[in-house]
């Protein structure tokens, strides 16, 4: 057995070393059609010139960040509908599991067994870290790489890992309630809805962030005293990431209150 | 010198598709999702290669960190071996 081990390990080995050298000779010799230019093309450079240009306003986004803007303000609707799948499927699945969730086997034990003192201590450090970092992911999107979604599916991490490492108890007695996390979730999907339909007061269109000459809609405010704000996608920026951690969240609460509530039954 | 980027990536999805197989082979459930974790790590620094960190950012937090800890769970509750 280890010694037929040892050799199909060594012929995946040497099958890997031949194909990365066949990939490579593909990709050298300009198999996979013609080689992408080290220029930028010219939708890209639409994307650069005008994302940021403080001397001539007519297309700019207000943020130095290309991808964000593209994501919130020229191609917006792709991320509205993106929310949109999933808070369909979390609510489907909520709906699934929520009526299954037997709340009276549920008592809340005075002591967690959870792993050892190492692991839960180091759990706690990591998962601040991961909400300090996961901040400033959803916060500084329209600056840095990142952006609402990274940040919300970064900071979800944090509760799971506090769920693996101590118990799913510890993390509603920190507040993680299945209830205020879906309270949140519409706190947050208003504020999608509000910062998008805004301009249609003024006559603009949907999730429109500056002024554009078709409309009237005076803009986002990009600056307001010294304070950097990027138009609307700081507000859209905070809102999915509101949106997109408590249903992470959400998930992870229906499923483990599921497990605990239905451990008796199954064994 | 645009060959770099392509040798990195050809380095990485062959990393990638190795570590899937030795996912897809092992009998032990933890030691096959660790190789599926490096799998993805594998992609995600594809994903670098290509300067797309808007993905990378993503595809680390869903790929390192929901991914493997909900399929621990999932292991948890059957057995850690494959039946042979």
């Amino acid at each position: 057995m280890n010694r037929r081990n040892t050799l199909s390990g060594s012929i995946v080995f040497v099958l890997s070393i031949v194909l990365f050298i066949m990939l490579s000779y593909i990709a050298i010799t300009g198999g996979i059609g013609k080689h992408p230019s080290e220029k930028i093309n010219c939708l890209g450079q639409f994307f650069v010139n005008n994302s940021y240009n403080i001397f001539n306003k007519t297309f700019w986004a207000g943020s130095p960040e290309a991808v964000t803007s593209i994501l919130w303000d020229y191609r917006g609707f792709d991320t509205i509908f993106e929310t949109t799948v999933l808070f369909i499927s979390i609510a489907g699945a909520l709906v699934l599991a929520y009526k299954k969730i037997n709340w009276d086997k549920l008592i809340t034990p005075l002591f967690d067994k959870g792993l050892t003192l190492i692991v839960k201590t180091s759990v706690k450090i990591i998962s601040a870290i991961v909400i300090l970092l996961s901040l400033n992911l959803a916060l500084r999107g329209y600056i840095s790489p990142g952006g609402g979604f990274a940040g919300g599916s970064a900071y979800s991490i944090a509760p799971l890992l506090l769920i693996s490492g101590l118990s799913i108890y510890y993390i509603i007695r920190l507040g993680y309630k299945l209830h205020k996390m879906i309270n949140i979730r519409t706190i947050g999907l208003l504020g999608l809805s509000i910062v998008s339909l805004t301009p249609l007061l003024w006559f603009g269109y949907i999730l429109q962030n500056q002024p554009k000459p078709s409309t009237t809609f005076p803009g986002y405010p990009v600056y307001i005293g010294p304070l950097y704000l990027g138009g609307s996608l700081i507000y859209l920026n905070i809102s999915e990431f509101l949106v997109v951690s408590t249903e992470f969240i959400i998930i992870f609460l229906a499923m483990f209150l599921l497990l605990k509530s239905t451990k008796g039954e199954a064994e | 010198m645009i060959e770099f980027p392509l040798l990195l990536i050809a380095y990485f999805s062959t990393l990638g598709l190795v570590f899937t197989y030795f996912a897809l082979k092992d009998k032990d459930l933890i030691k096959a999702i660790i190789f599926s974790t490096i799998q993805s790590i594998s992609y995600a620094l594809i994903y670098g290669t290509l300067l797309a960190p808007d993905i990378l950012l993503v595809y680390l937090a869903v790929g390192f960190g929901i991914y493997p800890i909900l399929l621990l769970y999932a292991v948890s509750k059957t057995r850690r071996y494959e039946k042979k």
